[in-house]
This record gives structure tokens, sequence and C-alpha cells, in this order.
């Protein structure tokens, strides 16, 4: 076993403060707004920018022309995109797709360096009109044609689902809806046909679609991983989004820490800043201690991945993903609170904030399926 | 955290398990899960094994005959404490006195009171708090007048925990208050049988433990039993405060209480299901335990961050908050897992089996009402709040 630090190393803080000096001036309030009103919802030009500076990359695999990160440099970069609010498909190609990626042989390797090189965007599509947020709940079906596959379904909310070049679908080779075994991991090129795309803006500024499949033909190359097996490595894959996002999300609560204590000096009533009120005061302090724990827990599992392809502890996601989304709740809504009518203005970052942190509670496990979780877990875990 | 235990870590933590595992007294470790209170004659006979073994005192240099422990060790050292349900140190003599006498302490004082320390033949006791000051600490009022080679004490402290035990007192009292309240403020160490001391029990809610109102009636002290300079003693206790960066959170502690409480909500059945399956029990432990998880993670960052050169700032204010916050959360859920259980005192309860529900049942309703006072004592919650608005937000 190879020790592994909690702390960031040198090599790491000054990624970090690269990459922060970066999306200063490519990230911007304006910039989100406008992204958010169509495909494909971000900036080619940022996320080849990216890749330029290394980012794209950090996290990936050397074979493929990665840096050979680990989880702190996945978590550096996903926090410095929450601070600036960065709309990209980041999270969806690296931290999500990236592991699936990384089981699917030459092809995988192939598509990594592509993302590494700021060439291709990859979505994976998790969710269907019954599956809230049951992995294995999967109806799209995937039948024998000839040597290959036809998959005939429909999935939704597949976040940047216009801007990916491939689309990574679990589909049912075999047995029923819900059952464990049977799902294959098809990996599609963004054009193939039979495959729709009806896309639309989120609530939290990003952009998201819902995909038909007609028989689309893929060939058995196509499939990640084990054939009827995809359920494990999905569900890993998933974890270690869970992981970045939760950075993500303490980027934010970060960001809105400071802006409602730096207003709360500023605001004045009853003829004196609204800061020096102790029930205020108070309730940023609650404020503080939340966003600290949640950043400290997120860093906690994430120092203990070495890499792309290591093992997530699925106890680590649901446990920070429990406490993130109550952390971030609770910053979020009393940063709108704190700011008073000011915090209800589309003209504030606060705004942008909160909502981006409300989907993430939505987003990949809601409370109920994280106590089930947990509950499960107990018997493989103390 | 253990995940992050470099090699050496690893191979310290195995003696210090290994250690309890062999020698903590079966007899004290039910005690300890049965909740009733400790008592002298535990925690001298726990203590002269770490003595034996040259632990007593894990937070103390070498040359003072204390373990001479790094930060990690110390902390590695309580976290296994915890899980093994050992006793904590004789506090007040190793977390308080010894780091008092070791920093402000002249060789003589030293000399004279350190050995007795160490080996707890005399037990100590804290003299802060007043009637008129809790929060305001620095509002006290307890005065002690110099005259000639002796200080005369009269005034009130109240609080005081672990009295009826104690031989020793250390405590803050007011030698001149012509100034600011901070000012004038010093430490002086008097035997508990002074004559003109009297104490009065203040029965706590748990019906068990006694805290104390001490009444000072010219009591009188030798000049040679100040410790560090007059008027100097606001600065010294803010010292001490300092020291409680270990365990201020009591991470380890509720790590211990969060395991047992699963293992009893899985063998308590409602119905045909353990009693862990129902929905709000579930719901309730497995937010317990992220938060805890969350809280063991900020300690950890805290303390041994290489930036900060194992220097706690005032943002550790927020463990005290979230690490009593938990603890009550936990002992509440635990007499929830009791149920109709609850309702016993557990006072004839040592003699059945310390894992048993009813056993703890006791603990759990004990500690439930006598817990709801660690988010009041050494500093309220409140108070770190205002302490963090203050230091780090800059409000």
């Amino acid at each position: 076993m190879t020790q592994q630090s909690y702390f960031l190393g040198e090599d790491q803080r000054i990624f970090r403060e690269s990459l922060q000096r970066w999306l200063e001036e490519h990230a911007s309030l304006l910039e989100r707004r406008r992204l958010a009103e169509s495909d494909p919802g971000h900036s080619r030009a940022a996320w080849a920018g990216l890749a330029e500076m290394g980012a794209l990359g950090a996290f990936l695999p050397e074979r493929v022309g990665g840096a050979g990160g680990g989880g702190l440099e996945l978590m550096v970069a996903m926090e410095a995109f929450g601070r600036a609010l960065f709309a990209s498909p980041y999270l969806w190609t690296v931290a999500l797709a990236g592991p699936l990626l990384a089981a699917g042989g030459s092809a995988g390797d192939e598509l990594m360096g592509k993302i590494a090189a700021g060439k291709a965007i990859v979505s994976v599509a998790l969710t269907e009109q019954r599956s809230r947020y049951d992995l294995h709940h999967v109806e799209t079906r995937a039948r024998r044609n000839g040597a290959g596959y036809a998959i005939s379904g429909a999935k939704r909310a597949v976040a940047y689902a216009a801007a990916a070049d491939f689309l990574i679908l679990p589909a049912r080779i075999s047995g029923d809806a819900r059952d464990m075994d049977g799902i294959s991991l098809f990996l599609a090129p963004a054009g193939s046909k039979g495959l729709t795309l009806n896309s639309h803006a989120t609530a939290d500024g990003g952009r998201a679609a819902d995909l038909t499949l007609r028989d689309v033909e893929l060939d058995g190359s196509a499939v990640l991983g084990e054939p009827g097996q995809g359920l494990a490595l999905l569900q890993r894959a998933v974890d270690l989004a869970i992981l970045a996002q939760a950075a993500q999300a303490v980027g934010s609560m970060r960001k809105l820490l400071d802006s409602t204590v730096a207003y709360a000096k500023t605001r004045s009533q009853f003829g004196v800043t609204i800061g020096s009120f102790q029930a205020l005061q108070h309730r940023m302090v609650d404020m503080f201690a939340a966003t600290e724990m949640a950043a400290s827990h997120v860093q906690a599992a994430l120092a203990r991945i070495g890499a792309l392809d290591a093992e997530v502890d699925p106890r680590d996601a649901v446990m920070v993903k429990l406490q993130v989304d109550k952390a971030a709740r609770l910053v979020g809504q009393e940063a709108i609170q704190i700011h008073g009518g000011m915090g209800m203005t589309d003209d504030l970052d606060v705004g942008h904030h909160f909502k981006r942190l409300t989907m993430m509670a939505l987003t990949f496990a809601d409370q109920g399926k994280l106590n089930e979780r947990y509950r499960d877990l107990q018997g493989s875990a103390a | 955290m253990e995940a992050f235990d470099t090699a050496e870590d690893r191979a310290f933590r195995n003696e210090v398990r290994a250690f309890f595992d062999k020698n903590l007294p079966d007899d004290l470790r039910r005690v300890m899960l049965t909740g009733l209170p400790a008592g002298r004659e535990i925690s001298d006979r726990w203590h002269k094994i770490l003595l034996a073994k040259g632990w007593a005192a894990p937070n103390w240099p070498k040359e003072h005959g204390g373990a001479g422990w790094s930060l990690k060790q110390q902390y590695i050292f309580d976290q296994e404490r915890a899980a093994a349900w050992a006793p904590l140190p004789v506090v007040f003599n190793i977390d308080m006195v010894g780091p008092l006498f070791i920093r402000y302490g002249t060789p003589a004082q030293n000399a004279r009171f350190l050995p007795r320390v160490l080996s707890a033949e005399d037990h100590w006791c804290q003299g802060f708090s007043e009637p008129g000051s809790g929060s305001d600490l620095a509002s006290l009022k307890c005065r002690a007048v110099r005259q000639g080679d002796r200080y005369v004490i009269n005034g009130a402290k109240l609080w005081q925990t672990a009295v009826f035990e104690s031989d020793m007192m250390f405590g803050l009292f007011r030698t001149d208050s012509s100034g600011k309240k901070q000012q004038g403020i010093s430490v002086l160490v008097l035997p508990m049988n002074s004559k003109g001391l009297s104490l009065r029990p203040v029965v706590l809610l748990d019906g068990m433990e006694r805290v104390a109102q001490c009444t000072f009636e010219d009591v009188e002290v030798p000049a040679e039993n100040l410790i560090g300079p007059e008027g100097q003693g606001w600065g010294i206790a803010k010292y001490l405060l300092t020291l409680e960066r270990l365990g201020i959170a009591e991470v380890a502690a509720s790590r211990a209480c969060l395991t047992r409480l699963k293992a009893l909500a899985n063998a308590e059945t409602r119905g045909n299901e353990p009693l862990f399956l129902e929905p709000t029990m579930l719901n309730e432990i497995a937010a317990l335990e992220a938060d805890l998880d969350a809280v063991e993670a900020t300690e950890y960052r805290f303390l041994f961050d290489p930036q900060s050169n194992g220097e706690l700032g005032p943002e550790s204010s927020i463990l005290k908050i979230q690490g009593t916050l938990i603890r009550q959360r936990l002992t509440e859920l635990t007499m929830r897992v009791a149920g109709p259980f609850a309702q016993e005192t557990g006072m004839d309860l040592p003699s059945r089996a310390p894992d048993d529900a009813r056993s703890f049942a006791a603990w759990a309703t004990r500690h439930y009402l006598n817990f709801r006072k660690i988010s009041i004592y050494g500093g309220s919650n409140e108070i770190q709040r205002n302490i963090v608005a203050k230091a780090v937000l800059g409000l």
C-alpha cells in the first residue's frame, strides 16, 4: 500500500494557482449567461485553453498523454471551477466518463487521449424516465444485430449531450428492467443514426438533453468493460463523479461565504453595517463551519484516490454526498437571505451559485438513495 | 483518517492498541461502558497502569516525566484510548495543571508540586467560573488581597467539577480591580482543606454528577503559591485553553459511541426487523455518521496542516461547536434506541452485561442529560461563534 498524503503537495498548489489565474481571465458571469442560452452550452475556445494548460489531462493517465494525477488534482480543478462558476462538461467528461473509458481498452485509451488534447467531449446517460437514481433501472434494450447491437429506448436529462462527441449509453442485453446483471455500457458516436437529441437549458445555467434511441447500430467493440456486467463499473464512475461534484460544491460554498461576509461588512441599515448584528454573525459562522467541514471531508475522500482507475470507497461517496448536500443547502439558502433583496437578483453571482448547489443535491443521488446505499453498505464494512 | 497513517504512525498505533488490549482491566472497561461516574478509585488504578508504562502524561515533555510524544502520537493515543473504552486521564492534573507548572512554575514550585501532579497522589480541580461570571469570565470578582507573605481570598467559585474528590485547586483570582477587567487577575494554587473554604454540592440533571459552589471566607494562601507574575492570570488562562486543541471535538469518543449505537440498533428489533432499518432511525444515523466523518477530517486538517506549524488558530472554535453538537445528537439518538428502557437510571446496572441494551440505556439517558453541559462549558457555543465571527470572518 502506497503512502498517501491528505495535504496538497507543491505541484498541486502550483496547479491550483495557475488554474485560478486562468479562470479569472476566462470565466465570467456574463459569459455563463450567454452560454446557457444555446448549445453546446460551453465555450470550445475555453475548452481548448484548458487542454493547453494541462487541466484536461491532469487526472488522466500518462499512457494517453495525461499527467497521471490523483484525486487531489481532480479536487483542485473541480473546486476552482465551482468558485469561478465555470460552465463546462468537465465533470461529465473527465470524472464520470473517464473511469468508464479507462476500462475500454484501446478504444477507450484513444478517446481519453483526445479528451486530454481538448479534442473530444463525452457524456454519460445515467437517467431514464422511471429510473430516478437507480443505476440498475435500465429499460433501454440492446439486441443482437449481426456481430454488433441495435439499441432502442430513451434517456433523460443527459448533461451536455449536445456538446458531446461521444455518449456512453447503458443498455440491457438481458433480463428485466431492474435486474443487476445484463447491463452493458455502449460508447456511441454523437452522430449515430437513430439517435436524436432534444436539448434544453438547465435551471443552474447548464445544458442537457433527452435522447431517443431507435435501433442505434453499434458494433461489439463499442462495449466498455465486460458485456452484461456494466453496473459495477458504472457505480464506481458515479462515485468518483459524486466526489468531484462535491469538490465543485465546496468551491461554490467558499465563494458564497466570501461574498456574504463582504456584503455584510458594507451593507448599512439602521445606521450600522448589518455584519455588526450578532444574529447574522452567528449564521455566517455556521456557514463557515459547514463550508470547512465539507472541504475537509471531500479532501479526505479524494486524497485516498491515487489515479483515475483506482478503487473508490463507496462509503466515502455516500458519506460525503450526504454531508455536502446538507452543508450546501444551508450555505446557499443563508447566502440569499443575508444578501436580502440583492440576493434575489440575477445580477450577482450569489443566485447562480445557489442554483448550481441546489441542482447538485439532485444529481447522481438524493438523500433517500444515499440512505438506502448507507444501509446496504453496513454488511460489507464496519 | 487512519488511511493517512505513515508506516511509523501505524507501528505506534499498533503498539498502543495492543497495550490497551492487554492492560485495560475488564471491570474498568465495564464501568466506562455503563457510564456510571468513574470515581477516584477507578481513575487512580488506571493511572498507575499508565504511570508504570510511562504513558500517564502524553502531552508533557520527557524531562518532567511525560511521554514526550509528538502531536500525532498524542492524537493516535487518544483515538485508541476512546476506541478501547479506557478511562480519560486524570484530566485537570494532566491536561491543565502540568502544562501550567511546566510553562509558568518556578523550579521550586515545580519540585514541590509537579511530582504529585504526575503521580496523581493529589487530584486537582479548577476554580474559574463564579456565580456572576460565566461566559464573561474576565469579570470575575473573587478577591485575593496580598497581606505580607500571603494572599487572603474572599468570594465564591461555581460549577467546579470533581471537587469532592480533589486535594488541590488552581484558580483565577482578582488581585487588582483598578484597570481593565482582563488585568489584575492572578493564578493561585491552594489545598482544598484550607481554613475558610467551604463547599456546597450542586447536583446536575443526571442526578449523579455533583459540582460545587465554593465559598472563600478569609482563606489564607502563602504568596509562594502564586503561579506566574501577579496580574497575568488572564493570559495564562488563555494559554491553558489553547492546549485543549487535542480532543476539543471529542471525535474519538463520538466514534466509539457511534459504533456501539449502530450495534445496538441492529440488535434491537422492531417487529421482525432490526431497529436500525426503521427509516427515521436510519436517516438520522446516516446523517450523524456523515457529519462525524466531516468533523474528523476537519480536525485532522487543522491539526496537521504542514503550513500551520501545529498551531491551532481561532477557526478551531468550529470544532468545539460541531463536536459538541454531534456528541449531543449521539446521546439523544442512543436514548431513542433504548426506547422504553431509557427511563432506567442505571444505578443498579453494573451487575449486568455492559453491552446489554438496558445497560446502554442507562448510559444514554445519563449522558443525554449530562451532555447538555458540553455546549455550555469551556466557552459556550455562542461564545465560540463570537470568536470566529470576529477573529476569522472579521465581522
